[in-house]
């Protein structure tokens, strides 16, 4: 043992030696050379949004972050993740993770989310935030750009007999001038939660825009399936065919949106009578 | 969680400090002082360190100003033996350089008793980036 001790003094006294030189030599850790760890799992994780609640009434957005850690790393890991908007934390989670986890966070948006970091063991985890919308907005004839949400809901609508699963999208945009808008829905998104196989224009979802009530009886706010029937599903707004020559007729033109005069429409969601899946019907 | 393995500048600073103790690497094999070690098995970290047995490091970190900064290195499943000896430990960036955790004070790196707890202890470290920290260093002597 004392042999031991020896060697170790021997080896601290030449490592001190190499220490200061180190400095200015530029010798990466010379002074303590001895054993050395590096994080315990190298590679990327992947980060995506799970949990799909309402941030605020009808502003849909997600309460976790699911973290699948780099193929080949091994056990149980304490991991911290902050998901990013700019340099500014929007929300963090933490928590044990082996594989993949789910890590509940308070409600955010994941549209506004920019970046990811993340620790594991402490140690800094790269990170890929990795995020599709389950639903985008497109604009198809004049200039700027759209956005789609979709918030989901369940129950009984006014004037309804019975609970179903409604989509209901808010088609937004920027433009100060009138745009024609599609909305893509990704239908194997996990944030619907359900496989859909019908869709349907809900006709009891009068909405008023604050100029236009938009009902069964006068201008409609339905959307009808561009192209091909598929579960990346197209759709845009009605031309409203039941007004005409008016001087506001692009305000109750629903294929049509404004900075000012946001689009809003309702899809019940797999129902089978007949009238209930116009838009995605159950033979697509 | 990540465990400690021998690096190749110690084992080409291993081989001098052997040849001048007039020992063989053989002989430093059999006397096994080594402990920590994560592939090779061969890599010193202590005489108090049992072979196989394998420290983990782990950061204590937390996210401050955009990104994730380490302000302590925890050592755990440290041997009851090393308690109360003297321990070096160096933190190098991506490249292998150092990270000055020493300030105004001599040298990179930072030393101290060994003092477990539950068979780990921490050092603290000033606050640096966890993404630019790539390795960590450590040696046990008495």
């Amino acid at each position: 043992m004392r042999r031991l001790m020896a060697l170790a003094v021997a080896f601290v006294a030449v490592a001190g030696l190499s220490l200061a030189s180190a400095s200015g030599l530029g010798v990466a850790g010379a002074g303590v050379d001895g054993s050395t760890a590096v994080t315990p799992c190298q590679g990327t994780a992947v980060a995506t949004p799970v949990g799909a609640v309402d941030v605020q009434p009808g502003q849909p957005g997600y309460a976790g972050v699911s973290v699948a850690l780099p193929s080949g790393c091994a056990g149980s890991h304490p991991v911290q993740v902050t998901l990013l908007q700019g340099a500014s934390a929007l929300v963090s989670a933490s928590g044990a993770v082996a594989g993949t986890a789910t890590l509940p966070t308070s409600a955010y948006y994941a549209q506004t989310v920019t970046d990811a970091v993340a620790t594991l063991d402490g140690w800094d985890l790269p990170v890929t935030w990795s995020f599709t919308p389950p639903a985008t907005c497109q604009v198809t004839s004049g200039s700027g750009s759209c956005a789609a949400t979709v918030t989901l809901w369940t129950g009984t609508r006014n004037g309804g007999s019975s609970s179903a699963l409604y989509f209901d999208v808010w088609v937004t945009t920027t433009s100060t001038t009138w745009v024609t808008w599609t909305v893509t829905f990704d239908l194997t998104h996990a944030y619907y939660g359900t496989t859909v196989t019908a869709l349907g224009n809900s006709d009891l979802d009068d909405y008023w825009d604050g100029r236009t009530h938009f009902t069964s009886s006068g201008p409609v706010n339905d959307v009808h399936r561009v192209g091909a029937c598929s579960t990346s599903l197209v759709v845009t707004g009605d031309g409203n065919g039941t007004v005409s020559g008016s001087n506001n007729s692009n305000i109750k033109n629903f294929s049509l949106v404004r900075a000012d005069h946001a689009r809003y429409f309702s899809l019940v969601v797999n129902r089978t009578e007949t009238g209930y899946y116009d838009v995605y019907s159950p033979a697509c | 969680m990540s465990r400690l393995r021998p690096s190749r500048r110690f084992a080409a600073l291993a081989l001098g400090v052997l040849a001048l103790a007039g020992l063989s690497a053989a002989s430093a094999s059999q006397l096994a002082v080594d402990g920590g070690t994560l592939q090779a098995g061969v890599g010193t970290l202590a005489d108090c360190q049992p072979a196989g047995q394998q420290i983990v490091v782990s950061l204590t970190s937390a996210f401050s100003a955009g990104q994730y900064r380490s302000t302590a290195v925890r050592f755990s499943d440290v041997a009851a033996a090393c308690s109360g000896l003297t321990y070096r430990t160096q933190l190098l960036d991506g490249s292998g350089a150092p990270i000055d955790l020493n300030g105004a004070a001599a040298g990179t790196d930072l030393s101290g008793v060994v003092a477990l707890t539950g068979g780990a202890f921490s050092v603290a470290i000033p606050s640096t980036p966890s993404a630019g920290i790539g390795e960590a260093v450590l040696v046990i002597h008495s």
